[in-house]
């Protein structure tokens, strides 16, 4: 799962999370996701406003809803509120961070492991062997 | 009297000529002695370092203690079983 974290250092990480979400409402979050996240020149300004809503038309967009939703900041709240969540019950302040737990009932997540960064593959197979071989 | 004088002589001569290496040698010492110290001290920084890491496996922030938090997902993208057991939640961002 996705979960949207935009730390204040850097610029553009809330409008980009924002742009994703607004793309998602058209079925499209996970190709306008790849689009940001490739930016092969490590070009400054590729995630800058204008160039969000050129990548958001290049994926054929239809460009008012998502610009409504865009400009009108429909997510920042649920952005907000999720970074709220991840940084008071499990204590995250940068990214990446992993939490792994079990999908409940009610559509929430009992998590139970926490990895803190870009850790290798190991470090997911192992906690992840952990709590399967352990109940809900 | 000419024997003492040509062994006192010989001698000043020798004194005087091995006292520039002593002292070069001396400078050398020290230079080592504080390249040691300062190796010292960048061991016992990659120590410290080391042991962050294990402690926070990849790096990034909020590696401390943490037990248990129960997650509300609604709304988030998600890939995968909606039925699986176990969900993995990324916390990132665009940068």
């Amino acid at each position: 799962m996705f979960m949207d974290f935009p730390l204040d250092m850097h610029k553009n990480a809330m409008k980009a999370s924002e742009a994703g979400l607004c793309a998602g409402d058209q079925g499209k979050f996970w190709e306008l996701s790849h689009k940001m996240f490739d930016n092969p020149t490590n070009n400054p300004t590729y995630l800058e406003k204008d160039n969000i809503v050129k990548l958001a038309e290049e994926l054929g967009l239809d460009m008012a809803a998502f610009k409504a939703c865009f400009d009108g900041g429909k997510y920042v709240d649920d952005i907000k509120k999720r970074m709220a969540e991840g940084q008071s019950k499990a204590g995250l302040t940068g990214t990446p961070a992993f939490l792994l737990g079990y999908i409940q009932a009610d559509g929430k997540v009992k998590a139970t492991k926490k990895i803190v960064g870009a850790g290798p593959f190991t470090n997911f197979k192992t906690a992840i062997d952990e709590l399967l071989s352990k109940g809900k | 009297m000419k024997k003492y004088l040509g062994c006192l002589v010989l001698s000043m001569t020798l004194f005087l000529g091995v006292q520039p290496v002593f002292a070069q040698a001396n400078l050398e010492y020290q230079i080592l002695t504080k390249e040691i110290q300062s190796l010292k001290q960048d061991i016992q920084e990659l120590k410290k370092l080391v042991q962050g890491i294990k402690q926070a496996p990849a790096g990034g922030g909020g590696g401390g203690e943490f037990k248990e938090a129960m997650i509300n997902i609604k709304g988030a993208p998600m890939r995968g079983d909606k039925n699986a057991k176990l969900a993995l939640l990324e916390y990132t961002d665009y940068q």
